[in-house]
Formats: structure tokens, C-alpha cells, sequence
């Protein structure tokens, strides 16, 4: 399962072909040698059928996880004990049975702002991290694909980006652009493509030279298609095990700005704003743990759940 | 296995490392200012300073700079703010018209360079004043300042003017040396660039002088060797350093600082024992204003939509995020003022007829930008609490605000151009007599800021001239108190809150005073 002995779709695309593919061949005896036959005749057969990566206790911890916080942020306002925006609780109430995790400067609930947060929080990761890989794949692949000055533009402009610090080029960007969440995403937005424009450039090099790609190309596909049919289908699973890695990276990110005021305005309720203007009451201890633990959650389900995924998906590859 | 010398030479290893580090931690205590150290003072606050030129400063931090480094001919004893007494000037006369004043200088008074204080250099530090058009310019405006002898000055204005001695105890009105100035770039008129000079030495004959000034992190104030006014400071050094409120209630509890300006009536609920505090309702008045130009804004410029604001906010709930000792704000004069409204002339909410008035003005669906800084909180009290509570207050009026917070440092310009559609913002009184409050009359310095033209409102013009020139203590009182009431009725001004003032303090330090203007005189203080 390797793309030299692989002719065209190399890597399963879908998750499913994955799952067989890996629990059947190659990929189990290589990495998990360790299972006697005795323990896995012990375990029920839906185990067995669950690969190996996702077994590991820090994938099963991760994944329960990231799917609680998923369900947080969809059904967030129906679990809300409060209206996270009403100033109706009295101030500053430690945690406790009137406000399970306290309330804040306004006197609301720090729960209900915690979930509330979920959303913005995990819902503008999803959309940058889905957009610096659509922007950074679609200019790796036009760069590895045409190379030539096609190639050296795009690269020096990756470089570009990336010679400056990330989080100092995103404050910047987000200081000039003015503090809103939408401009927070931009300004991430901008410091986070040309990682996916490199690896996936370097990819389509490995790919383009292989002989199923010239073959397609002698039998006359266009470039577009010779792309879509042959290079995406191979270049898909590592990009996409490089998104699952970076979701937590864009939370941090995106709380970073948050925190610093160029992210959410007042009164949303953003986990990295809600960190920063605990700053300011740091005697209530409960202002600022809450939600620098939703923080903390995320991202280590997102970046544990990524490193399953790669495993799973690309596991040539070296951890992190 | 250690034999006997290896083990005496540990031991005289050790002896000698735990002298060093003992020697250290003595060194490092002495050389740093901390605790009980009686030659120098750490005075935490947050910082709100863009210059220490006494002609351009205008912002709490730079009042007590300048405080400290710029005689004034007048001055206020501490804890008291009715009556001005003699500082640079010994003594001053006045005519019955209110608009002649005569100064005789006290004799002796020197610079720090140690070159007498004369008429002149007072006639150059007005002029230079009025001619450099910065902010607190307008403090002299319409005053002629003459030079009758060398030890006496002459003040003459159109109008009577009952506040001139009040105004003359702002350390704006600091006296500099006529020939440090000018030979540093210094003018009486805009051309004037000494400002960089006088931001690393200062050319005053105060009881302080510069050792740093650094506007982002610290101020260091040597005590002046030459000064030999009526005050007596104590403090070789006092040490200005900008901290968040947060750190400056550890800073002072742990003895890092002697003394903590910054904080709020939350904050000294819950203040350990053996910190002392001055708590004391503050001078500064938090207020909203809805732009009244119709070019900023349709919606504000509606006399409608101001009403509903007024209505629908809940001023007790406005107070309750203050903390203690904070009161409502009757008029925008304090309460400790004369001419200030009685509580019972308080705005009140009225959140039905807020609705009507909404709904009438075409505001409702509609969302209005509410500008304020974010990183600045005078008394302790940050604006983002209080905008965020506004916010939550009109919405339940149907009127829409959204939140735009920027850094004061930018923010001010946008209040100060009268580009602000609702600002919410404070006012610290420049000098203590309720006259500093008609600046916010119609086509006067904070009127226009909120776009309000000279035309906008006769009676409320007439009331402002008349407030200028009224000499008679009762007729004054009515007046200003008449002046509140329209102004709560028909201004685009909404007082708010008055926060707490709170100086938290270590034992070992006396004198601790809060003065509205500049908030505490570090010449006042001493060591136990």
C-alpha cells in the first residue's frame, strides 16, 4: 500500500476502504506486532475490527473528546443552562450549585459562555483550517504540477509568509484589519496556507514523476484532469492528516488573537477573550481556568486525534 | 567516600556561597527600592501619559508628573480643594469685576538649575501655553498675562473670571524656566519643539526632577537638590511604574510597592491586612454621548435617540459593577462639587417610554457603534464591563449597540475629532470649580466632540456664558445646578457613574491624599 507498487487511486480516499485495507494487510503486522493470539481471540469481533491506531488508549481518549466538544459546539445553546450573554446572576459567584463553573465581571454564567464558546472556537478552527488547505493545496498543486516560474512564484511567496514569526504576522494583519472574529480567520488565514502549499507541492513532485501519471499524460488527459484523476486521489491523504494536525494549532491561534483583543469583540463569548479579561480579576481564579481548559481539551483532542489519523492514513510518515 | 579536607572545603564552600547570597539579597532589597526602604517609593499605576511638556500634558499620569516637577503661582493644600493657597506666588489681589489679577511672587524661588523664578519666566510659561494651542491650552484662553515688576505679574481678562485661582493650581499652568526652554527649541507659539527636551529633563522649580521618563513602563523623579518651595518631600526617588490593577493589588499587599493607585472597588473588598486604603468617592465622572452630527450619524443626530438612551439605561445597575464607594453621577459636575444636582435630579430609567422613544426615532433593528478604550481604567473600572453592561441595558430597550473597543492611544483621537457615533468615555476635572464643566456646553472643546455646535442649544449657550462670568457663590450654584438639569435634559451627554477613588497603601507611608486633578501629590509623601 505504498505508491510505487500502487497503479493509479493509491490511498483509499474514503475512510472505509481505509479501515479494511489497514485491519486486513500490510499495516497491522507492521505496526502492531505486539497483540498475542490469545488477547485477540479474547476480544469481540467489532474490536478487531476497529484498526489498531484507533485502539491506542490516547486515540480512544481523543476521540471521545473532540466528539464531545463537537456535539457541544452543534447543540450548544439547548445545553446552556444560561443565556450566556444575560448579566442576571450576581457577580463574581464562585462555582457552585447558583453557577456550576462561577460567574463573571457581569455577573454571567461561565458555563453556559464555555459552551456557548465551543462554537466560535471550534467552528471558525474547522473553517481556517478547511480554507488554508484549499487555498495552500490548490497553489501546492499548480506549483508542483507546472513548476517552471509558476513554481518559483508561489514558493517565494510561501517563503515570504513564512519568514515572519506566525503569530506576529497575524496580529499585524489583524491590527490593520480591526479587531473582529471575521478579521481574526483572515488574518489566520494569511499565516497558515503556505504550510499546505509546501507539503503538497512536495508531494505532487513525488507524484508527477510516477509512471501511471505519464501514462495518463501520453494518453492525452489534460493537465486538469491528469490532477484531478491521478495526483488529488494521491496527495489527499497526507494533506488531510496535516489539516486534522493543525484544527488545534488554529484554535490556539484564533484564542491567541482572541486574548489579545484583535480577535472577538465584546460580549461574545470566546474562550481566548474570556482568558483575557480574567487577566484582569486573576484573584477569581474560575474566570480564567474554565476556559483555558476548554482551550487546553481542544486542542489536545484535536492534535492526539490528528496523530491517529496519520497514522492511520500516512503511516510512512515520522510522529511529531 | 570524602575525606576530611574535601569535607572542610565544602563546608567553607558552602559558608562562603550562603554570605554571598545573603549579601546579595541585601543588595538587591536596598538597590531596588522595595520594602522599608525610607529613600525611595514605588508608586504603581496604570499609565495614561503621552507627554511630560506641562504646556501639552493633559492625562491623569502626566498631572502627576508634572505635579511633581512644575510649581504652580497657586496651589491646594492637601485634602482640601475649596480654597487655593500661595505657592510660586505669595500672595495675589483681585478686582471686584473678577478680571484683574495681581500676583506677587514669593521671593528666593529658584529652578532646578538653580536661576531665580521670575515675572518673565511666568509671563513666557503663559504665553507659551495659550500660543502652543495643545490641550490644556484652553485652561488660559482670553487671560493677558503682563510682567508689571520683576517679582509681579499682572492677569487680565475679558470676562470675569471666578476660576481663574483654581485654574491656576493645575500643574498645566507649571512655571518653566524661560531660558532652558528657549534654548531647547521652546517658543510661544506652535512652532514650538521643546517638548522632547522637557520629556527628559525638566525646566521647573519643583520638588522633583527627572532621573527616566519612559512613557510605556516607568517614571523615576529625583528629589530636586535646589527646590526650596513650602513643601517638604521626603522621598529621594520616587519610582512611577505602569501596572495592570491585578499586579498592583499583589505588588502592594507583598510591600513591591509602597503605594497602588489603580484599584477598583472590587479589587480593596478583598485587600490583605496591613495594606491601608484611602477610599474616597473619586471626581471622575463616566458618561456616554450619542453623536449629534448628522454626518457621523442620522440615527444619533435624532434628539429621540438620545432620550431613549437616557431612559433606558439603569443607572443602580450601572453601579453595581463598580464596586464600593462608587455613586451615580447626577449631573456631569461631581457630586462633591459645587452646583452638582441633588440625588433624588438623578436621571432614572424608563424603559417603557426608552421603547417609545426607540421606536420613534427609527433606531430599533438598527445597530449603532459604541467606541470606547479598552486598556485604560482611571479609577480601577474598566470600560469594557461597563460598555458591555450598557450594551446588555439598551438591548432590553430595543436599541442594538455594537461594541467597538480599540486601545486609548488610538481611540482618543477618534473622541477628540468628534468621530465617535457613541462614545463612552470619563472626565477627570482639570481644575476644581464647576466651571470645567461647561467645556461640554454646545460648540465648547468636549460639545464638539460629540457634535455639538455652538448653535445647537441658545439656552444651554447662555447658561455657559454666564457660568464663565458669574462672580457671586449662591448665584453660581443655581446657576450650574439650572445649567445640570438641561444639560440631563437636552445634551447628548449622559453622565453614568461616579467610580470610587482607592489608594491602597503601605503602613510606612503618610500623606497619602487624593486630589481630583492630580490625584496625589508625591511631594506629600512620607515615611513613618
Amino acid at each position: 500500500m505504498t505508491h510505487d507498487d500502487a497503479p493509479r487511486p493509491a490511498l483509499p480516499t474514503s475512510t472505509t476502504t481505509a479501515h479494511d485495507d489497514a485491519a486486513a494487510s500490510a499495516l497491522s503486522p507492521a505496526h502492531d506486532g505486539a497483540p498475542t493470539p490469545a488477547l485477540r481471540r479474547r476480544s469481540p469481533s467489532w474490536w478487531r475490527r476497529i484498526p489498531p491506531t484507533w485502539r491506542a488508549p490516547l486515540a480512544i481518549a481523543a476521540a471521545i473528546l473532540a466528539i464531545a466538544w463537537t456535539i457541544v459546539a452543534i447543540f450548544g445553546p439547548l445545553l446552556a443552562p444560561h443565556d450566556p450573554l444575560a448579566q442576571d446572576l450576581p457577580r463574581f459567584l464562585p462555582p457552585g450549585s447558583q453557577a456550576l463553573l462561577g460567574t463573571d465581571e457581569l455577573g454571567r454564567d461561565v458555563f453556559s459562555r464555555i459552551i456557548a464558546g465551543a462554537r466560535v472556537t471550534i467552528g471558525l478552527a474547522l473553517l481556517l483550517v478547511l480554507m488554508s488547505m484549499l487555498i495552500g493545496s490548490f497553489l501546492g498543486v499548480i506549483a508542483g504540477f507546472f513548476g517552471r516560474w509558476v513554481d518559483e512564484v508561489i514558493m517565494r511567496l510561501t517563503d515570504l509568509v513564512m519568514a515572519f514569526p506566525t503569530v506576529i504576522l497575524a496580529m499585524v494583519t489583524a491590527a490593520a484589519l480591526g479587531a473582529s472574529l471575521f478579521n481574526a480567520v483572515l488574518a489566520a488565514l494569511v499565516v497558515s496556507w503556505p504550510a499546505y502549499a509546501r507539503v503538497v507541492r512536495s508531494l505532487v513532485l513525488q507524484v508527477r514523476t510516477s509512471d501511471f501519471v505519464a501514462s495518463g499524460r501520453l494518453l492525452g488527459f489534460s493537465p486538469w484532469r491528469s490532477m484531478r484523476q491521478d495526483i488529488l486521489p494521491n496527495i489527499a491523504g497526507p494533506t488531510l492528516v496535516m489539516a486534522s494536525l493543525d484544527i488545534g494549532t488554529a484554535a490556539l491561534l484564533l484564542s491567541g488573537l482572541s486574548f489579545l483583543g484583535l480577535g472577538a469583540k465584546p460580549p461574545t463569548p470566546e474562550w481566548g477573550s474570556m482568558v483575557g479579561s480574567a487577566v484582569l480579576n486573576f484573584d477569581k481564579w474560575w474566570l480564567g481556568l474554565f476556559p483555558g481548559v476548554a482551550i487546553l481539551t481542544v486542542v489536545m483532542a484535536f492534535n492526539f486525534l490528528g496523530d491517529a489519523l496519520r497514522d492511520q492514513l500516512d503511516p510512512g510518515s515520522e510522529r511529531v | 567516600m570524602i575525606s576530611g579536607s574535601t569535607r572542610r572545603a565544602w563546608i567553607a564552600a558552602s559558608a562562603a556561597a550562603a554570605l554571598v547570597l545573603t549579601l546579595g539579597a541585601c543588595g538587591g532589597g536596598g538597590g531596588g527600592g522595595g520594602g522599608g526602604d525610607a529613600s525611595s517609593i514605588v508608586i504603581d499605576t496604570t499609565f495614561d501619559i503621552k507627554t511630560a511638556d506641562p504646556a501639552r500634558e493633559y492625562e491623569p499620569t502626566g498631572q502627576i508628573v508634572v505635579k511633581a516637577l512644575y510649581d504652580t503661582l497657586l496651589t491646594f493644600a492637601e485634602g482640601d480643594i475649596t480654597t487655593p493657597i500661595p505657592d510660586l506666588a505669595a500672595s495675589y489681589t483681585y478686582n471686584d469685576d473678577l478680571t484683574e489679577f495681581t500676583f506677587t511672587l514669593a521671593e528666593g524661588r529658584v529652578f532646578n538649575d538653580g536661576s531665580p523664578v521670575t515675572a518673565d519666566d511666568v509671563v513666557f510659561s503663559f504665553q507659551r501655553l495659550q500660543g502652543l494651542k495643545g490641550n490644556p491650552s484652553f485652561l488660559v484662553d482670553g487671560i493677558t498675562v503682563e510682567k508689571v515688576d520683576d517679582s509681579t505679574v499682572k492677569m487680565t481678562t475679558a470676562e470675569s473670571s471666578p476660576a481663574l485661582p483654581a485654574i491656576l493650581a493645575t500643574p498645566s499652568t507649571g512655571i518653566v524656566s524661560q531660558a532652558l526652554v528657549t534654548a531647547n527649541g521652546g517658543t510661544t507659539d506652535e512652532a514650538d519643539a521643546a517638548e522632547d527636551f522637557l520629556n527628559a529633563t525638566s525646566a521647573g522649580s519643583g520638588p522633583y526632577i527627572f532621573e527616566k521618563f519612559d512613557m510605556q513602563t516607568e517614571v523615576v523623579l529625583l528629589k530636586n537638590p535646589k527646590y526650596n518651595g513650602p513643601q517638604k518631600p521626603s522621598y529621594e526617588r520616587v519610582i512611577l511604574r505602569n501596572t495592570e490593577p491585578p499586579t498592583q493589588k499583589m505588588n502592594v499587599e507583598r510591600g513591591d510597592s509602597q503605594v497602588a493607585l489603580g484599584l477598583s472597588g472590587d479589587q480593596v473588598t478583598s485587600l490583605a491586612d496591613g495594606v491601608e486604603l484611602e477610599s474616597v468617592p473619586s471626581a471622575t465622572v463616566v458618561f456616554l454621548f450619542a453623536n449629534n452630527n448628522p454626518a457621523i450619524s442620522e440615527l444619533t443626530a435624532n434628539p429621540d435617540t438620545v432620550r431613549a438612551i437616557k431612559a433606558a439605561i439603569d443607572y443602580p445597575g450601572l453601579l453595581e459593577i463598580a464596586g464600593e464607594g462608587a455613586g451615580q453621577a447626577t449631573s456631569l459636575i461631581p457630586t462633591q462639587f459645587l452646583g452638582t444636582l441633588p440625588q433624588e435630579e438623578a436621571m432614572t430609567r424608563d424603559l417603557e417610554t426608552a421603547k417609545e422613544l426607540a421606536a420613534a426615532a427609527g433606531i430599533v433593528g438598527k445597530s449603532i457603534t459604541l467606541s470606547f478604550p479598552n486598556d485604560i481604567d482611571p479609577t480601577g473600572l474598566q470600560m469594557t464591563t461597563v460598555a458591555e453592561r450598557v450594551q446588555a441595558q439598551l438591548a432590553e430597550a430595543d436599541i442594538t449597540v455594537d461594541l467597538a473597543p480599540a486601545p486609548f492611544g488610538t481611540e482618543i483621537d477618534a473622541y477628540r475629532n468628534g468621530e465617535e457615533v457613541i462614545g463612552l468615555w470619563y472626565w477627570n476635572p482639570d481644575y476644581l470649580d464647576p466651571a470645567n464643566y461647561l467645556a461640554f456646553g454646545p460648540g465648547q472643546t468636549v460639545g464638539l466632540r460629540a457634535g455639538w455646535p455652538e448653535d445647537a442649544n441658545a439656552a444651554i449657550s447662555d447658561l455657559v456664558a454666564q457660568g464663565y462670568t458669574t462672580g457671586d457663590h449662591d448665584a453660581r450654584k443655581a446657576l450650574f445646578e439650572e445649567w445640570g438639569r438641561k444639560m440631563n435634559a437636552e445634551s447628548p451627554f449622559i453622565p453614568l457613574l461616579q467610580p470610587s477613588s482607592n489608594i491602597a497603601y503601605q503602613p510606612s507611608v503618610t500623606g497619602v491624599s487624593y486630589n481630583p486633578v492630580w490625584l496625589i501629590n508625591v511631594a506629600a509623601l512620607g515615611a513613618k
